[in-house]
C-alpha cells in the first residue's frame, strides 16, 4: 500500500511537470509563430522595389521629354526626378530594409550596380542644360541599358520575398503539427493526472476509513475496560462497606488495647482499600468522560479540615506535616464539588510531600470567582529546576509512574481540568527554597453569610434538638414562607419516611446537601450522617458549616 | 582695390542666393470644405521654423539605429491654420505618393515635419527637404507595419480635410 501510494505520487509529479512544461513550450512556440509573422511583414520590400520602377520609368520618361522638348520636361525636371531615382535607391542602402534585402540572394549586389550607374551618371545629369535635348537623348538610350537591372532586382525581392513567406508558412504548419501533437500530450496526461487523482483519493479514503475503525476499535476496548474496572470496584467497595461496618460494630463491643489495635490496623487498611477502589472507579470515569460533578454548597474551614484529616491520617496520626491557611477575602462558603476538590488537593499534596519530604503549606484565596489554592512544599531536596510531573507537560505517567502511586496525582489533574481550572508552578526565588503549585478552581462564592438549613423529622422534639445543636452557627432555618434556596436538608432516617421525603425534597432543592439523621436505609443518598445523640461537631461537618 | 570689389560683389551674390534658397517654398498647406479649397499657404524653411521646433528622437524602419529628428509639429502647424477640427490630413510627396493620416493620431501623437536629422537638414536625395516622422520608439502601439507607410518622405504637400 506504502510503495502504491508512493508511485502514485511521482506519477502525479511527473504529470503536473509535464503539463507545466507543455503549456511553457505552446505559449514559447505560438509567440514564436507570431514574432515570425510580424518580423516578416514589418518592412514591404516589394513595395519598396515596386516604387524603384515606377521612378526609374518616370525619370526615363523626364528624359525623353527633355530630349524631345517638351516644355514641361525642362532640366529641374530632370534634376527633380533623378534625386527621387536616387533616394529610392537609397532605401535599400539603409535601416532594416537594407538588412533583409541582405538576405537575399544577389540582391545587394544588384542595388550597389544600379547606385555605381546612378554615380556616373549624375555629372551629365546635374550638368544638364534646358534645350540640350541630344544629351537628355543620349541619357536616355544609355538608361535603357539599365533596364534589366531594375528588372532583376525587382524579380529578385519577389522571390526572395516569396520564398521568405513560404519559410515562414512552412515554420507555422511544422509549429501547427508540434502543438497539435502537444494537444493530445496534454489531454493524456490530464487523463492520467484524473487518474492519479482519483487513485490517489481512493487510497486517502481507504487508509482514513482504516484509521477510523482502528480508533473505534480502540475506543470501544477502552470503554469496555474502564466498565469492567468501574463495575469491579462498585462491586468490591460493597463487600469493603460490610468488613468496615463489622470492625465499627467490633469495637463498639469492647475489647483488649492489642485487639483494638488490631482492629484500627484493620479498619485503615480497609479504608485504604477502600480509597483505591474509588480512585480505580473515578480514574475510569475520567477516561470516559463519564464523570458528573456535584454542584453543592460547602465550607472552606470544612474542606481545609477535611484535607488536615486526610493528610494526618496517612502519617498516622502525626499532627505536624499539614498546615492550612484561609485569606480573609475567602467567602465562608461556595458551591461545587467539595469531595473532588478535597481529594484532588489531597493527592497532590501527598504527593508533594513525599516527594520533598517537607511539610506542606496550603493557602486558599478567592479573587474574581476564583478559589486560588498555593500549594507550598520544600525544594531543597529536589534541585532546584525540578517540576512535579502533574505540572510539566512533557512527562507523561508511564508504566513506573503508576507503580509509584502517582495514580493519584493524574486522578487530581483529570478533576481539576474538568472544573474548568488550572494548575501552574513557581520555582523558588534567589534565595528561597519554597516553591508552590497553584490550582485555581472557579467556584461560585454563596451570598450571606448564613445558610439555610431544613430539618425534617417526625417527631417534633428531634427538630428541636437538632435545632438547638445548630443555634451557635451561622445557620438560620426554613420557613414555609422562604422563597430563598435551601442549602442543607437534615432528614430522619428510617422507613417510608426517609425515602419520601428524601424523594420529594430532592426534586426541589437538587443541589442542597442531604444530611441523613440516624442510619439511613441507602447510604448512597446522603451526603454526610449524623449519628444520635448528636456531637455538635459532627454536626458541623456533616451540614458544612 | 578691384579684389575688394570682386569679394563684396560675390559675398552680396552668395549672401542673396542663400537668402533666396531659405525663402523658397518647400510646403504647401491646403485647406478643404465641401470638396473647394478654402485656404492655400505656402511655407519656406524659415516658416516652418517659425512654428517652433520639436525634437523626436526614434529609429524606424529607414534608418540605422536611432536618430534624433527635428521639425514643427504637425498638430501645432494644424493648430495655426484652425483645422484641428479636420478629419483627415491627406500627405503628398514629390512623386505623388500619398498617405492619408487621421486628426485624431495628429493630435494625440508628436508627430513632426521633420526638416533636420541629427541637425542636419535633408537633402533632396535622402528624403528631404521634408520627411513626416512618427514617435516610433515612445510608442510600441506606432511599430505596426501601417506606421511605415504613413513616413512619407519629399513631402510636397498636405490637404487638410
Amino acid at each position: 500500500m506504502k510503495n502504491w501510494g508512493g508511485i502514485l505520487r511521482v506519477l502525479g509529479f511527473v504529470a503536473v511537470f509535464v503539463t507545466v512544461a507543455t503549456a511553457f513550450f505552446t505559449f514559447g512556440v505560438v509567440r514564436n509563430n507570431i514574432d515570425s509573422i510580424r518580423a516578416n511583414w514589418r518592412e514591404n520590400l516589394l513595395w519598396s522595389s515596386s516604387q524603384l520602377s515606377i521612378e526609374y520609368l518616370r525619370f526615363r520618361e523626364s528624359l525623353l521629354g527633355a530630349g524631345t522638348g517638351q516644355e514641361s520636361f525642362e532640366r529641374e525636371e530632370v534634376n527633380r526626378r533623378f534625386n527621387i531615382l536616387w533616394s529610392r535607391v537609397g532605401l535599400f542602402q539603409k535601416g532594416r530594409i537594407a538588412e533583409r534585402i541582405k538576405g537575399f540572394p544577389r540582391a545587394h549586389e544588384t542595388v550597389e550596380q544600379i547606385f555605381q550607374k546612378l554615380k556616373l551618371a549624375e555629372p551629365v545629369v546635374v550638368g544638364l542644360q534646358t534645350g540640350d535635348n541630344e544629351t537628355a537623348l543620349k541619357l536616355w538610350r544609355d538608361f535603357r541599358t539599365y533596364d534589366d537591372l531594375f528588372r532583376s532586382l525587382h524579380r529578385i525581392v519577389m522571390r526572395g520575398e516569396v520564398q521568405a513567406g513560404a519559410t515562414l508558412r512552412q515554420g507555422l504548419e511544422r509549429n501547427q503539427l508540434l502543438l497539435y501533437w502537444l494537444g493530445i500530450g496534454a489531454v493524456l496526461f490530464s487523463l492520467m493526472l484524473l487518474v492519479y487523482f482519483a487513485l490517489e483519493t481512493r487510497w486517502h479514503r481507504r487508509v482514513s476509513q482504516e484509521n477510523a475503525d482502528l480508533f473505534r476499535q480502540a475506543q470501544q476496548a477502552s470503554r469496555t475496560k474502564s466498565a469492567f474496572l468501574t463495575m469491579m470496584s462498585h462491586e468490591l467497595r460493597t463487600p469493603m462497606n460490610g468488613i468496615l461496618g463489622m470492625i465499627a460494630l467490633a469495637k463498639r463491643e469492647g475489647s483488649s488495647p492489642q485487639q483494638a489495635q488490631m482492629l484500627g490496623i484493620a479498619e485503615q487498611s480497609s479504608q485504604q482499600l477502600n480509597e483505591l477502589l474509588l480512585d480505580i472507579m473515578e480514574f475510569s470515569d475520567l477516561e470516559t468522560a463519564d464523570l458528573t460533578l456535584l454542584h453543592k454548597p460547602f465550607s472552606l474551614v470544612a474542606l481545609c479540615a477535611q484535607i488536615e484529616k486526610a493528610l494526618i491520617a496517612e502519617r498516622q496520626g502525626e499532627t505536624s506535616g499539614f498546615h492550612g491557611e484561609i485569606s480573609e477575602n475567602c467567602p465562608p462558603r461556595m458551591r461545587g464539588d467539595l469531595l473532588r476538590l478535597r481529594r484532588a488537593l489531597v493527592y497532590m499534596a501527598r504527593y508533594l510531600a513525599a516527594m520533598s519530604g517537607s511539610d506542606v503549606r496550603m493557602k486558599f484565596d478567592y479573587q474574581a470567582g476564583n478559589l486560588r489554592v498555593s500549594i507550598f512544599y520544600d525544594q531543597d531536596r529536589l534541585g532546584k529546576a525540578w517540576v512535579p510531573h502533574f505540572i510539566d507537560a512533557n512527562q507523561s505517567l508511564d508504566e513506573e509512574g503508576f507503580a509509584k502511586n502517582e495514580i493519584g496525582t493524574e486522578i487530581a489533574c483529570g478533576f481539576i481540568s474538568i472544573m474548568n481550572g488550572t494548575l501552574r508552578h513557581h520555582l523558588p526565588k534567589d534565595g528561597q527554597n519554597q516553591a508552590v503549585v497553584m490550582v485555581q478552581v472557579p467556584l461560585q462564592a454563596l451570598d450571606g453569610d448564613r445558610i439555610t438549613v431544613r430539618i425534617e423529622t417526625q417527631s417534633q422534639a428531634l427538630a428541636a434538638i437538632c435545632q438547638n445543636a445548630l443555634s451557635s452557627f451561622p445557620v438560620r432555618f426554613y420557613e414555609p414562607t422562604d422563597s430563598d434556596p435551601v442549602h442543607t436538608v437534615i432528614i430522619e432516617t428510617g422507613g417510608r419516611f426517609e425515602i419520601e421525603t428524601y424523594e420529594r425534597l430532592v426534586t426541589r432543592y437538587p443541589d442542597a446537601n442531604f444530611v441523613a439523621l440516624g442510619n439511613p436505609g441507602n447510604n448512597s443518598l446522603f451526603d454526610g450522617q449524623i449519628n444520635l445523640p448528636i456531637d455538635k461537631e459532627v454536626l458541623k461537618q456533616a451540614a458544612y458549616l | 582695390m578691384a579684389i575688394l570689389s570682386r569679394f563684396i560683389a560675390v559675398f552680396l551674390t552668395g549672401f542673396f542666393l542663400a537668402n533666396q534658397a531659405f525663402a523658397q517654398t518647400i510646403l504647401i498647406v491646403e485647406v478643404e470644405r465641401d470638396g473647394k479649397i478654402t485656404q492655400r499657404v505656402s511655407y519656406s524653411e524659415s516658416d516652418l521654423r517659425d512654428i517652433g521646433l520639436h525634437q523626436v528622437t526614434t529609429e524606424n524602419a529607414y534608418i540605422d539605429g536611432v536618430k534624433t529628428f527635428e521639425g514643427p509639429l504637425l498638430r501645432d502647424l494644424a493648430s495655426r491654420l484652425g483645422v484641428l477640427d479636420s478629419r483627415i490630413a491627406y500627405m503628398i510627396a514629390e512623386n505623388d505618393y500619398t498617405v492619408e493620416i487621421p486628426m485624431t493620431e495628429i493630435i494625440k501623437y508628436d508627430v513632426i515635419l521633420a526638416i533636420f536629422a541629427e541637425g542636419v537638414d535633408f537633402s533632396p536625395r535622402d528624403k528631404g527637404p521634408i520627411w513626416v516622422i512618427y514617435p516610433m520608439s515612445a510608442h510600441k502601439e506606432l511599430q505596426e507595419p501601417k506606421y511605415n507607410g504613413r513616413l512619407i518622405w519629399q513631402l510636397d504637400r498636405i490637404v487638410f480635410k
